[in-house]
């Protein structure tokens, strides 16, 4: 049964995650060793656990690996295999509508879509694709790099300051004060005297699959353009280009 | 005839300019050099220029002979376009780049020789009482950091510690090491090419704490909760891997009298010895002691910043006048001796304070308040560290 599991998470690690792990069998002191994980990636996959068990510098490493035992390596990859999910489920198409429910398609097509805010108030600022990222957080999903990044640098341009962030993000199962400080304090600009981080535009947004373009957006190039365009009606397209500052140290 | 003192900076452009003159051609030019930030610091006025994309050898060459800079950077990193702004470019990766320096080193007797030096009275002092000059209360007073052969022998140790960790633990291929001593006070290694280039700053944080051992738990080794029977089956092997097994070779080197040719099994039967008849804070502190000894005294700011400048070898440091300079053999290196890249011209100087000194194996000083004639590149040293200033007659 212990080996068959053992095939189990050796196959799921490699075939689906395209991870490089080595099957061992190596005991230290009062420890049993099943895996070999290439450290980069093991760093890569415990980046969110806060606890210092997880560091690397309390694991067995050498030549270039992390020394694992297999319910370890399941914790690891949990998380990673949660969004594979996902994102396979994304990538499936969508399977073709049976001819006796293809009236009820015209139904919701045709339905009048909800009226977009007119004013900007507190809760309409947020652009679909910031909202999206905050109700993934806020449910306790695992943000990737490139979401956390996009969710501070956003959060800390329209305003919120850095402790709010940080405050923010620490309700996330793996929050790691040290580490979301760092970054956070790096994004702002804070660090090594450099000027904070732009939030990046729609189009790298769209690139990243993180775009949830809806009529709200209507035509705009960068999240923090949202909602102005209610307000600045009769902006010319060369001051909307102003919101998002070129900036050098 | 009339004695002048020359400015420091004055002389000190005028002897770099001679230096990189006859040396530019045989200059190691950094690999990638185009994908590369460049910056540099002026001689007076001081100006920090950065953000420079150099696209040949021969653009680096004629700013250094064009700009004579008192000190050359180049970024650890590799950009799309390293002269755009820096949230526009694209970070392609970074050298690994560790920085050994003495003021990193826990105290020892010996390490610098330190002291004061007011530059408005003139004055030496061996300590202050505040921040302030005893003699005229100025506030300008600054503190002279002199490394020493010791001192320098220590920041050795810890380049050779590192790269043995970064050999067996990471993997990384000796091949892939370039050592400098920086010129001044301590030793840099970096590491090109390997596949940690495109590792990000958590990692870079990782590694670093790996390496300082920050975070390391004393109890994968020695846990008092376990019962001996558990901790001496717990306790690591001196040949385990990694941390573990550092931690029981020097536990063995601190405690054990003779431990020589001896297996595993009568490991065990003296550390069962030893555990049953100490106490469990004796064992502790030497347990704790031991990592202090292990810890690598890297600069973490330095490993774990992939946007850093970092001096660029074979340039000249215009704090000492001395070159960061390339370390074939660590063993064999001597840095007071090999980084001595000046000429020996006799040159005229007045020194304010200088304690004894040593370079390219020969002792100057210690001198105070004096006119004295030395060679270029001790007069350079002296001058650079704010001691003295040339005396030109008129
Ligand atoms: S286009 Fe820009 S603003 Fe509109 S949803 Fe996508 S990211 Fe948000
Ligand atoms: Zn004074």
């Amino acid at each position: 049964m212990k080996t068959e599991n053992k095939r189990t998470v050796t196959h799921i690690v490699k075939q689906l995650l395209n991870l490089s792990i080595k099957e061992i069998d190596h005991v230290i002191g009062n420890n049993h060793y099943d895996y070999l994980m290439d450290v980069k990636e093991y760093v890569e996959l415990s980046s969110t656990f806060k606890s210092d068990y997880w560091k690397i510098v309390n694991r067995v490493v050498d030549n270039g690996y992390v020394y694992l035992k297999t319910n370890e390596v399941i914790r690891l990859i949990r998380d990673k295999i949660k969004t594979e999910i996902y994102k396979r489920i994304k990538e499936s198409p969508v399977p073709n509508i049976p001819k006796n429910l293809q009236y009820l398609v015209g139904i919701v097509k045709n339905r009048p879509l909800p009226r977009a805010p007119l004013e900007s108030s507190q809760l309409t600022t947020y652009p679909p694709c910031a909202m999206r990222v905050i109700a993934r957080s806020e449910a306790n999903e695992n943000l990737s790099h490139f979401e956390r990044f996009f969710l501070t640098a956003f959060l800390l341009k329209t305003g919120k300051s850095v402790e709010d962030v940080i405050k923010f993000f620490s309700t996330s199962p793996d929050f790691n004060e040290k580490v979301a400080r760092y970054q956070v304090e790096h994004i702002a600009g804070l660090k090594g005297g450099r000027k904070a981080y732009n939030v990046p535009d729609c189009k790298t947004l769209f690139s990243q699959s993180l775009c949830y373009k809806d009529e709200s957006c209507n035509g705009i190039s960068h999240p923090l353009q949202y909602g102005k365009r209610y307000v600045k009606r009769g902006e010319k397209s060369s001051d909307r280009k102003g919101h998002i500052p070129k900036e050098d140290f | 005839m009339k004695k002048v003192l020359i400015e420091k900076d004055t002389f000190l452009k005028k002897t770099f300019k001679k230096y990189y003159y006859g040396f530019i051609t045989k200059l190691r030019v950094p690999s990638r050099l185009p994908e590369r930030e460049i910056g540099y610091l002026t001689f007076s006025p001081e100006r920090m220029v950065r953000h420079l994309a150099l696209k040949s050898e021969g653009e680096l060459r004629a700013l250094i002979l064009h700009e004579v800079p008192k000190a050359l950077y180049y970024s650890s990193a590799y950009y799309d376009d390293p002269s755009a702004p820096i949230n526009e470019r694209i970070w392609k990766g970074a050298d690994l780049i560790f920085d050994i320096d003495l003021d990193h080193l826990p105290y020892e007797e010996n390490l610098m020789t330190s002291f004061y030096i007011c530059p408005i009275c003139k004055n030496m002092f061996d300590n202050l009482i505040n921040k302030n000059c005893p003699n005229c209360n100025s506030q300008t007073i600054e503190e002279v950091k002199i490394a020493t052969k010791k001192g320098l022998e220590s920041c050795k140790k810890e380049i050779i510690k590192l790269t043995e960790i970064l050999e067996k633990d990471f993997g990384l291929l000796k091949d892939n090491f370039c050592i400098y001593f920086s010129g001044k006070r301590g030793y840099h290694l970096t590491v090109e090419g390997s596949k940690y280039e495109i590792a990000d700053q958590p990692f870079r944080i990782e590694l670093s704490d790996y390496l300082t051992l920050n975070g390391f738990k004393i109890n994968r080794i020695l846990n008092e909760n376990i019962s001996i029977e558990q901790q001496i089956h717990q306790f690591p092997s001196p040949w385990e891997r990694g941390w573990l097994g550092r931690f029981s070779r020097e536990y063995i080197k601190s405690t054990f009298s003779d431990f020589i040719n001896h297996d595993e099994d009568s490991f065990r039967k003296i550390l069962l010895s030893i555990l049953s008849s100490s106490k469990h804070e004796n064992l502790l502190s030497s347990l704790e002691s031991i990592k202090k000894r292990l810890s690598v005294k890297i600069d973490v700011a330095v490993t774990t910043d992939v946007h850093r400048i970092f001096r660029m070898p074979d340039t000249l440091h215009g704090g000492t006048g001395l070159v960061k300079k390339k370390v074939d053999e660590i063993d064999k290196f001597s840095p007071l001796t090999d980084a001595v890249v000046l000429s020996d011209e006799p040159t005229k100087i007045h020194v304010l304070y200088s304690p004894k000194l040593e370079l390219k194996d020969t002792f100057y000083g210690p001198y105070k308040n004096e006119d004295i004639t030395l060679p270029e590149y001790v007069a350079t040293f002296l001058v650079a560290m704010g001691l003295a200033q040339t005396i030109e007659n008129s």
